[in-house]
């Protein structure tokens, strides 16, 4: 898949997952807090009757109340102020006296007997008002010398908070796994252009390449057969330098397509010994550049693939290193968790970041300006290492600047 | 010597033409298998210069009728050259790939000239090179690079890194296929070097 239409995936998909989080947590968070307050109010007229609802001020909500409105009163008749609330409530209230004698003033619930409901109210005298074995909850309140506690049952209540969050975990889940198949549907129309467009840039990279060659050659033989025939003149000598340019920037836009147009040639080789070879075939041209060259290679690490490649995306790290290094370059090979990871690290004067646009074809970063290359080498290892299934990466910290590579 | 020059592109075989002229050769030019094969069959020239994109007829095919004639052929390329080209059959004496410079054609065609002018051969170890033939041990076809490569590395010379890859890569291969003793590594801080291979 396209990196562009890969990383437009991934980042759709992000904000939806953070956008439907947010919202549903909100959701979640008011319809419990209003599950709380709503037995808050019930806890609340219990304590003002003097623990029971079977006298003084009952709910006395009526279906020609205020209907649906937010508030302490939320609902109306369907809300705690409901007419029927004081039949369907269950709890419990125990008064307590100083010395600890508990007086049941109420005693309305099922699911424990009432001794075990005096232990547990008892288990609240320290306590003001919350939530206890989950679906309970609970107020504490002084009247006339005595403690009085009274628990009741909110699991109907708390049920449709349940359901929603489940609900809104499937759905978000659901909607996660729908968008992604939209996304992949629409990323493939979206991207079609884009993909094409590279497509079309490397076709004509190739192309440009092929029709080039030959006429270079032409015009080099055109160009020697006047200097023998004329002489060499400043005319022949601009001719010859131009030409020399344009043949490095072929030859170096032939490497780009090796991978692109042909598959990879598997054979095992030495990678180790490969770098060795490659950096001792350097080792002077590290010296005239007064760069020191470091190096940690483990023995004897074989790499499956394309040993031509693995030459040229070692040759291009080196060009790299001698390019760009302003002192120092440290070169790591090893064989870590059956991964072989290549390093190749540069003192820089790059800013710190990432720098994956280094990968990109023609693109040279801002120390690049004096240096002679095409913005073409470090492209053809990324194609490389990829073509190998392989990681590439590329950062800048602490002044180095570090390029690793995992097979 | 008579160069029978042969590719598709007519600006080409007018510049090579005139500069291989230059250098006191006798030119004839073709830019198509057909009229290879037709010219061949006139007179058989000294050297052929072969495109390995011809029209009509394949190069390759043109190539394989040079090498049962035993006439040697340079192969001017649009490919990059690897091991692939080098190991097998039909092979040409050299190959140059496009773009490349007059003054490389010319001294490849000069290399070439020598060789097959000399009847000496390059003797080490257990191998020889039929410099004339242009074979290993009188049965592998080898380029004009390959000989040179292994005549530096004779008397001890240092070689062109970057141009010499797949050419030691094919050398090693063609040795190990006659199973003759002597092999290219490389050796740090030496660079390549013969050594002798001790048969398993």
């Amino acid at each position: 898949m396209n990196k562009a239409r890969k990383k437009f995936i991934i980042y759709a998909e992000l904000a939806i997952f953070v956008l439907l989080t947010v919202l549903l947590s909100v959701m979640n968070i008011i319809n419990f807090t209003m599950a709380s307050e709503d037995a808050d109010h019930l806890t609340a007229m219990i304590a003002a009757n003097n623990g029971s609802l079977k006298h003084g001020n009952k709910p006395n909500g009526t279906f020609s109340d205020n209907g649906m409105r937010f508030g302490s009163n939320h609902f109306g008749p369907m809300g705690p102020d409901s007419p029927e609330m004081n039949s369907s409530l269950r709890y419990f209230t125990f008064a307590f006296d100083e010395d600890g004698n508990a007086d049941a003033i109420e005693f309305r619930m099922s699911a424990v007997s009432q001794e075990d409901a005096e232990q547990w109210a008892r288990s609240l005298l320290h306590e003001e008002t919350g939530w206890s074995n989950s679906t309970y909850r609970f107020r504490v309140y002084q009247d006339n010398d005595r403690t009085y506690v009274t628990v009741i049952d909110q699991s109907r209540e708390l049920l449709p908070c349940y359901r929603l969050l489940i609900i809104s975990v499937i759905g978000e889940v659901i909607v996660l796994l729908i968008s992604i198949l939209i996304l992949l549907f629409i990323g493939k129309r979206l991207f079609k252009p884009v993909e094409e467009a590279d497509r079309k840039q490397k076709q004509f990279i190739s192309k440009l390449e092929t029709e080039f060659k030959v006429p270079l050659t032409v015009i080099n033989a055109n160009t020697e057969v006047i200097e023998r025939e004329s002489g060499s003149t400043e005319m022949t000598q601009s001719i010859n330098k131009q030409v020399r340019k344009m043949t490095k920037l072929v030859k170096d836009m032939g490497t780009l397509s090796v991978f692109e147009e042909t598959d990879v040639t598997v054979s095992s080789t030495d990678l180790s010994d490969l770098l060795k070879v490659q950096l001792d075939h350097n080792r002077s041209a590290f010296a005239e550049k007064g760069l020191t060259l470091e190096t940690e290679i483990d023995d004897n690490i074989v790499f499956v693939g394309d040993e031509e490649a693995a030459g040229r995306t070692i040759r291009e790290l080196i060009n790299n290193s001698l390019n760009y290094a302003v002192s120092t370059v440290y070169f790591s090979l090893k064989n870590q968790n059956s991964r072989i990871t290549l390093i190749q690290t540069n003192d820089t004067q790059l800013p710190l970041g990432s720098c994956d646009q280094i990968f990109d074809r023609f693109t040279r970063l801002e120390n690049a300006s004096s240096v002679q290359s095409t913005g073409l080498g470090l492209s053809y290892v990324k194609d490389m290492v990829k073509a190998h299934n392989g990681r590439i990466s590329a950062r800048v910290n602490n002044g180095c600047f570090t390029l690793r590579i995992d097979f | 010597m008579n160069i029978l020059l042969a590719d598709p592109d007519r600006d080409f075989l007018n510049a090579f033409q005139r500069l291989l002229t230059a250098e006191q050769h006798i030119v004839r030019t073709s830019f198509d298998g057909t009229q290879v094969i037709r010219k061949l069959a006139e007179t058989k020239d000294e050297l052929v210069i072969l495109n390995d994109v011809l029209p009509r007829i394949p190069s390759q095919e043109i190539l394989k009728m040079l090498n049962d004639d035993n006439l040697p052929v340079i192969v001017v390329s649009h490919q990059k050259i690897n091991t692939g080209i080098l190991i097998q059959e039909p092979l040409a004496n050299a190959y140059l790939s496009f773009p490349f410079l007059p003054a490389e054609l010319l001294h490849l065609i000069d290399s070439i000239i020598r060789k097959q002018q000399t009847a000496e051969k390059l003797c080490y170890e257990d191998v020889y090179f039929d410099l004339a033939a242009f074979k290993l041990c009188g049965q592998l076809r080898v380029t004009n690079e390959e000989i040179e490569i292994f005549q530096t590395l004779v008397s001890d010379g240092e070689l062109d890194n970057k141009r010499a890859g797949p050419y030691i890569n094919a050398l090693n291969y063609k040795l190990e296929t006659l199973q003759k003793s002597p092999r290219i590594r490389y050796i740090i801080h030496e660079g390549y070097r013969l050594v002798m291979n001790s048969h398993e």
